[in-house]
């Protein structure tokens, strides 16, 4: 009798472990996911202060400034991940990787994601004005949430959509300027609008799709490369942006893009590990917390002054945020497959 | 000569549709001839993957004990769910090329 007690004692303990391993893993997957914001809001402040440099300052050209910026905001992440992956022996994984149809996957995520939706958002603000273009494209996690209910299957109860939604609003708080100026392509530029958000929902979704069967750290390489590459070869010259190009490299504004680019790499790296480990819907509404750490470090940096409208606009994120994360017991299945 | 092996993420959901169940162990002693001079064959890697393709739904816990020193021992098994994902294997892929 004794030892069928102790074998199902035995048992037990075993399954509470394994049960623990796997809470401990989505909680993991939600650091990622939170650092992903933190590190993209430090990326905004870095990104700016290079933008404000020669030889950007004076630039007249609504497009080019920013698109050489997130050109080399690409260049110098997907060379750190590049150096993270060979140090970490999973150089061979690219290749293998872009053989497959998951790690096509992985490049058309990112096509998604950085010229398509980058490209997007930047017509739509030429277009629109600002304040539409933000207030549209900051739904990306809502509707990327929507998307990976529809095609991933994803488990999301009804505190998680609110925490989304919550910090959807935020975001938009936060970035809110009031409208301003005359726009006759007013709804081309929504539509433009649309599509940048329907680009990095859709991201979140492919990569979360292929990185399934590839590993994550590698998957976060390759989206960066593949956008770094288009963006030079395509993005850059379809916008007239070549010659700004090609002066960034003897101002000292590069050294300040090349950070950025790092800081970058690093935020991509937490991302695609938080899509892999707790799933796009969480991740991609930790991610947008980037607003609430943009207002940080803004403050902390560039002793931003903090107003009301954002200081309103952070609660409201962080709210939202602890609703995501807040039980991370829901997560050990993600799906309900 | 060309790399023929698949991402060992890949190659690990290949091993658990041809084997029954699989420990994190054998998982690591099987890929040793394929992936062993790789810097990425760990077994903090192996182990990553096999929880990754958990919560994802494409692997499910089959048995799982405690050794002597109480350290945990997890075999998992293939879903349904992870073998429609074979479908996506590359259409030249042999394993018998590799092993």
């Amino acid at each position: 009798m004794s030892v069928i007690n102790s074998t199902v004692e035995l048992r037990a303990k075993a399954q509470q472990k394994a049960l623990d391993l796997r809470v401990s893993h989505a909680k993991q997957g939600l650091v990622w996911a939170l650092g992903s914001g933190i590190t993209w809001g430090m990326n905004g402040i870095i990104l700016g202060i290079a933008l404000a440099m020669a030889p950007f300052v004076g630039v007249v050209s609504l497009y080019a400034a920013p698109l050489v910026g997130a050109t080399l905001n690409e260049g110098g992440g997907s060379l750190l991940l590049f150096f993270y992956n060979l140090f970490s022996g999973k150089f061979l994984e690219y290749g293998r990787t872009l053989r497959t149809k998951p790690g096509m996957l992985v490049c058309l995520g990112a096509l998604c994601a950085g010229p398509i939706a980058m490209s997007g958002y930047l017509v739509g603000i030429n277009m629109a004005g600002p304040m539409y273009t933000l207030a549209i494209t900051t739904a990306f996690p809502a509707v990327g949430a929507i998307f990976a209910a529809i095609f991933l299957k994803e488990k999301i109860m009804s505190r998680v959509w609110f925490g989304i939604i919550l910090t959807v609003v935020g975001a938009i708080v936060v970035g809110y300027a009031p409208p301003t100026g005359n726009f006759p392509h007013f709804y081309l530029g929504l539509i433009f609008a649309t599509l940048a958000t329907f680009g990095w929902a859709a991201e979140g979704v492919i990569a979360t799709y292929g990185m399934d069967m590839v590993d994550p750290e590698v998957s976060s390489g390759i989206r960066e490369a593949t956008s770094f590459v288009v963006y030079l070869v395509a993005i850059i010259p379809l916008f007239g942006a070549l010659s700004l190009f090609g002066r960034v490299f003897v101002h000292a504004s590069l050294w300040w893009l090349l950070l950025a680019g790092v800081i970058s790499g690093m935020s991509y790296l937490c991302y695609y590990k938080g899509l892999n480990m707790t799933g796009a819907a969480r991740t991609t509404g930790l991610n947008i917390t980037y607003a609430l750490w943009g207002v940080f470090f803004g403050w902390l940096i560039m002793h931003s002054p903090m107003t009301p409208t954002l200081i309103a606009g952070s609660v409201i994120i962080t709210l939202g945020a602890v609703l995501i994360v807040a039980n991370p017991k829901e997560l050990i299945n993600i799906r309900e497959v | 000569m060309k790399d023929m092996k698949l991402p060992m993420r890949f190659r690990v959901l290949t091993l658990m549709d041809e084997h029954e169940a699989l420990s994190d162990q054998e998982v690591f002693d099987i890929l040793k001839k394929e992936y062993g001079n790789e810097g990425q064959y760990r077994m903090s890697t192996i182990k990553l993957h096999l929880h990754s393709m958990q919560a994802s739904g494409l692997l499910c816990a089959s048995d799982m004990t405690l050794d002597e020193q109480g350290e945990l021992i997890e075999t998992f098994k293939i879903t349904d769910f992870g073998r429609s994902r074979l479908s996506l294997l590359p259409k030249n892929w042999d394993p018998k090329i590799i092993g």
